[in-house]
């Protein structure tokens, strides 16, 4: 549905999106996964045809973005970084003239307006200001505007950003109960966002693209090590040595905090060392107040594929 | 034909609902009826044209330079600083259709503000006692020529609007712009005679509001105002067409 062909866009001396290419298929959800300054945002608007790209080509559907623009945006929904919106219209209004710009006529105009609405939860707000809206309904009426004209692709740069769990929640189901039927590429820098919503994450680190695979895998891929955190009282030097011998165990950081030592311990192989270190507490007559897993962060699969990269 | 229509649309709403366009509109028709009341009063008697009634007094030019900044600062800068551009130049509109429809949306409410000036010879008749006409043909290319000059300045406003980082600095660089070129006269007499003297002739707006509101249709400025307005308008696409390469 989306193919993307060496993507470059330079802005005065700094390269934004540097070669990106890939291709996503039809009904699929696919994230755009980096920290802030990845290139997200400029590849969405790019995407989305309001940046030119300094080299590369878009096609969408067979369409190409730059030789047929205006008929190709007809086919994209986009929600622009922060859902820009006008503040003065009431959610009804604002709907109304977005439809008019993307040449619906009045009839499917007011026949779509009902479903989205009711998409996006806005049915109880529909009559009030934009204006005085929170920005968890503001996002949504932003949303609502994109989905409209009932695209086939909708591009989302940052859907959920700054809103508070519950906002999030339902931006969220919005988005889910909208995959399948459209190609919907977002924007997230958050991974539990990614794995929750998306067939496939693409990784973005500095304008170019680190890795593109379903969630799960990447998180196997790049994150072969699991890593658990402790919180035992005992010795420090002991508590060191001990943990280093266990098995499989690649890296052992240990810190005092008072009487307990904070103890990380990285494995090599994706094992559990939950028991081990257990059974090694018992052995030792160590007191252990906390053990749990350490998640991974999406910092973490950055350092693990800037790392990748900088070795080969 | 369609699109345009659909940004005029857009931008007349966006207008009609903030209550800073009924204000200035407001000062506009209260500045001009009270200068021309107290023109009226002052020359009763004394054969006067109706043209000078109207048009002479300077305040009524520094009103409508003043209302078309006002009606243009906000066409390009307040979304680029709100960030809905963003929306507009994504939607399936070609550049020309967002540029002609804010130009179209701007210049409406300037005829509309305009139109209740071209009454008052009427109202002045209905309220005094002497038997005399107007003169409809004079008013009519009076006010015609009122609303090409500021068909003109409202393409130079949009086009400041698009090159200025937010509603606020368009309003000053508009409304230095727009005095520049009406005041053009002013530098008649510091530069070389010759050459440049008749192009301060040509260019400034006094002389051909003067002579529009004598009833004199002057081809010349005709062409002026006509072609300044597809100048501006090109020039104000091709800055709104070189921000998808920044």
């Amino acid at each position: 549905m989306i193919e993307v062909k060496h993507l470059t866009r330079r802005f005065a001396g700094v390269t934004a999106v540097d070669d990106l290419s890939f291709s996503v298929d039809a009904g699929e959800v696919t994230a755009l996964l980096g920290p802030n300054g990845a290139g997200k945002t400029t590849t969405v608007r790019l995407l989305s045809g309001y940046l030119q790209p300094t080299g590369g080509t878009v096609t969408l559907g067979g369409l190409d973005l730059d030789r047929d623009a205006v008929e190709i945006r007809r086919h994209i929904g986009y929600l622009p970084e922060n859902a820009p919106v006008y503040p003065e219209l009431r959610v009804r209004e604002h709907l109304e003239l977005m439809g008019g710009l993307y040449g619906m006529s009045l009839r499917k105009r007011l026949q779509r307006m009902e479903w989205v609405l009711g998409a996006c939860g806005l049915a109880d707000a529909a009559d009030r200001i934009i204006g005085q809206l929170s920005r968890g309904y503001r996002q949504r009426v932003g949303l609502a505007a994109a989905l409209l004209h009932d695209p086939d692709v909708l591009i989302l740069d940052e859907p959920t950003a700054g809103l508070d769990p519950n906002q999030r929640r339902a931006i969220r189901d919005v988005i889910r109960g909208l995959a399948g039927s459209r190609t919907i590429l977002l924007s997230t820098h958050s991974l539990s966002e990614a794995e929750n919503l998306c067939h496939r994450a693409l990784i973005l680190h500095q304008g170019r693209l680190m890795a593109l695979d379903t969630p799960a895998n990447l998180r196997r891929r790049c994150l072969g090590c699991a890593r658990i955190v402790a919180e035992i009282r005992a010795p420090i030097e002991s508590v060191r040595e001990k943990c280093a011998a266990l098995l499989f165990v690649e890296q052992v950081e240990a810190e005092a905090a008072g009487e307990w030592v904070k103890v990380r311990i990285m494995s090599r192989e994706d094992t559990d060392l939950r028991p081990d270190l257990f059974q090694l507490g018992v052995r030792e007559n160590w007191v252990i107040r906390e053990l749990r897993a350490d998640p991974h962060t999406l910092e973490d699969v950055f350092v693990a594929l800037t790392r990748e990269d900088t070795r080969g | 034909m369609d699109k345009i229509s659909a940004v005029w649309r857009k931008e007349m709403t966006l207008q009609l609902v903030s209550p800073s366009l009924y204000g200035i509109v407001a000062v506009f028709l209260a500045v001009t009826g009270l200068n021309f009341w107290k023109l009226s009063l002052e020359s009763a008697g004394a054969p006067t044209a109706l043209s000078v009634l109207l048009f002479g007094p300077m305040f009524f030019w520094i009103i409508t330079l003043s209302l078309i900044t006002a009606l243009t600062m906000r066409t390009f800068a307040e979304e680029k600083r709100s960030g809905s551009l963003e929306l507009l130049m994504t939607a399936p509109l070609r550049d020309v259709d967002v540029v002609a429809g804010k130009f179209l949306a701007a210049l409406t409410l300037f005829a509309c503000a305009l139109l209740p000036v071209a009454g008052y010879p009427w109202i002045l008749k209905a309220c005094s006692t002497g038997i005399w006409t107007v003169d409809k043909a004079q008013v009519v290319t009076g006010v015609a020529g009122v609303f090409l000059m500021g068909a003109f300045y409202t393409a130079v406003g949009v086009l400041i609007s698009a090159l200025s980082r937010g509603p606020v600095l368009a309003a000053i660089g508009t409304f230095a712009a727009l005095n520049l070129l009406f005041f053009m006269d002013a530098f008649w007499y510091v530069g070389p005679s010759g050459a440049f003297q008749h192009a301060v002739d040509y260019v400034s707006a006094i002389q051909h509001a003067m002579d529009f509101s004598r009833g004199i249709v002057d081809t010349r400025a005709v062409v002026y105002y006509g072609s300044g307005i597809g100048l501006m308008l090109f020039l104000t696409v091709k800055v709104v067409e070189a921000r998808r390469w920044r």
